[in-house]
């Protein structure tokens, strides 16, 4: 199951604890891994102007450990692409609350793609952002990638859409995409996957209220 | 839509940059017989008489496309290759490949995938391989969906029997000549050709030998 951390339950102790273990990892992959020099803290937590209390973080654990991570942004408010990466959009920006952005993607090296197959750990995150979005009325997602994982995406039947042309971004080909999904998505993250299960609990029990609204 | 229509609709589209042919496929792994290889291709719209050089001079493992896709480079131009051996390349121009561009990428199951763009003369601005690029990618995965979609030739599960068959008559034996060298019945004979073109997924058999000489069972 995805644990959801939102400003609803941000200041929760217990989500404290969870979120600091967020942060660390993110600091692992981003800084220490991928070289993001910008971003290094004496403190090894990752944590930007956009750690807000619009975000949602989703959390994906495995014996109290969080091993998997993703961090969504509404459109309506800055984020990275409005903010940072302006000009990997060359016409309109997205923006809605039907868009969000999906950023800070990130799993633990011992549970990221073994093998042939998309890792169960990517597979959850991805169905995460499926099933929270279609029960939350968003029905698309703003990503900044490498080019290499456009193909992948649409294969996994998201609708991808390119905001420009690929460029070169601290030596990644990196472009920026809107990705809408459905009930398809779903279907396929799941198949692949090998089960039926949820990966999220139902809105309305959810933490993540004031969502809708 | 066909392959063959997703490759004229990529040429119709690019076109104004030179493109006059493309290959696309998945990478056998190395050392693969033509037979397999052959399975790897997923688009091709290039001279037959080049496809046929290729294929039987075993180039896939000397071509530095080949390698450079293997090791992800993201694309590139075939002018910036430095190759040991560049006599593929020459051969290419000959048949009017002489400019090409490559993309890489990486499918959903984790294997590289190659893309190439080539013709006589062609854009090779930066602006025109980001926009081939992303042609590629798009290109690439409906391919792959409706590799699929069909149902691939079921070569593994020909019979010896079947093989023998299909063997003797592409030597021009008749039935009752293969039937006696056999030791069948001529009924049967007529049996081992209509599973093998069952099986191969051919119309006739003509086009069961054709499958059977391209996927290597014959030689």
């Amino acid at each position: 199951m995805i644990t959801f951390i939102d400003a609803s339950n941000i200041h929760l102790p217990s989500s404290q604890a969870l979120m600091e273990q967020a942060y660390r990892l993110r600091h692992r992959v981003f800084v220490d891994e991928s070289g993001w020099e910008d971003l290094r803290r004496d403190d090894g937590l990752e944590i930007d102007q956009f750690d807000d209390g619009r975000a949602i973080h989703m959390l994906f654990l495995e014996e109290g450990q969080v091993v998997g991570y993703q961090r969504m942004l509404p459109t309506t408010a800055p984020h990275l692409l409005s903010e940072v990466l302006p000009e990997l959009c060359e016409g309109e920006r997205p923006c809605g609350p039907h868009v969000w952005e999906w950023t800070r993607y990130c799993v633990e090296k011992s549970h990221r793609e073994r093998g042939r197959k998309l890792s169960y750990t990517a597979n959850v995150l991805l169905s995460a952002i499926v099933e929270w979005g279609l029960e939350s009325g968003v029905s698309e997602i703003v990503i900044e990638m490498d080019t290499l994982w456009l193909l992948r995406l649409v294969q996994l039947h998201f609708r991808v859409t390119p905001l420009g042309f690929p460029k070169e971004i601290e030596g990644r080909d990196t472009i920026a995409v809107t990705a809408a999904f459905d009930g398809r998505t779903l279907k396929r993250l799941r198949e692949m996957r090998g089960d039926n299960a949820r990966v999220t609990a139902k809105q309305s029990s959810q933490a993540a209220g004031g969502l809708l609204s | 839509m066909s392959p063959s229509e997703i490759s004229a609709e990529i040429r119709r589209s690019t076109a104004d940059f030179g493109v006059e042919h493309l290959f696309a496929g998945t990478m056998p792994r190395p050392g693969a017989l033509p037979s397999e290889q052959s399975k790897h291709v997923l688009l091709a719209d290039l001279p037959p008489d080049w496809v046929e050089e290729y294929f039987r001079g075993g180039w896939l493992d000397r071509d530095p496309t080949i390698q450079r896709v293997r090791s992800l480079a993201p694309s590139f131009l075939w002018s910036e290759l430095e190759s040991g051996d560049d006599r593929l390349m020459g051969m290419a121009a000959e048949h009017g490949l002489k400019a090409g561009l490559t993309c890489s990428l990486l499918t959903l199951d984790n294997s590289c995938a190659g893309f190439s763009f080539t013709g006589a003369y062609m854009d090779t601005s930066p602006e025109t391989r980001r926009i081939l690029h992303l042609v590629s990618i798009f290109a690439i995965a409906r391919a792959l969906s409706l590799r699929n979609a069909a149902p691939s030739p079921d070569v593994g599960r020909l019979s010896l029997r079947e093989m023998e068959t299909l063997r003797w008559i592409a030597e021009g034996k008749t039935d009752w000549e293969t039937s006696m060298i056999l030791g069948v019945s001529e009924k049967s004979i007529e049996k081992f050709v209509s599973n093998a073109r069952r099986k191969l997924g051919a119309i006739n058999r003509a086009h069961a030998l054709s499958i059977a000489f391209r996927s290597g069972i014959i030689q």
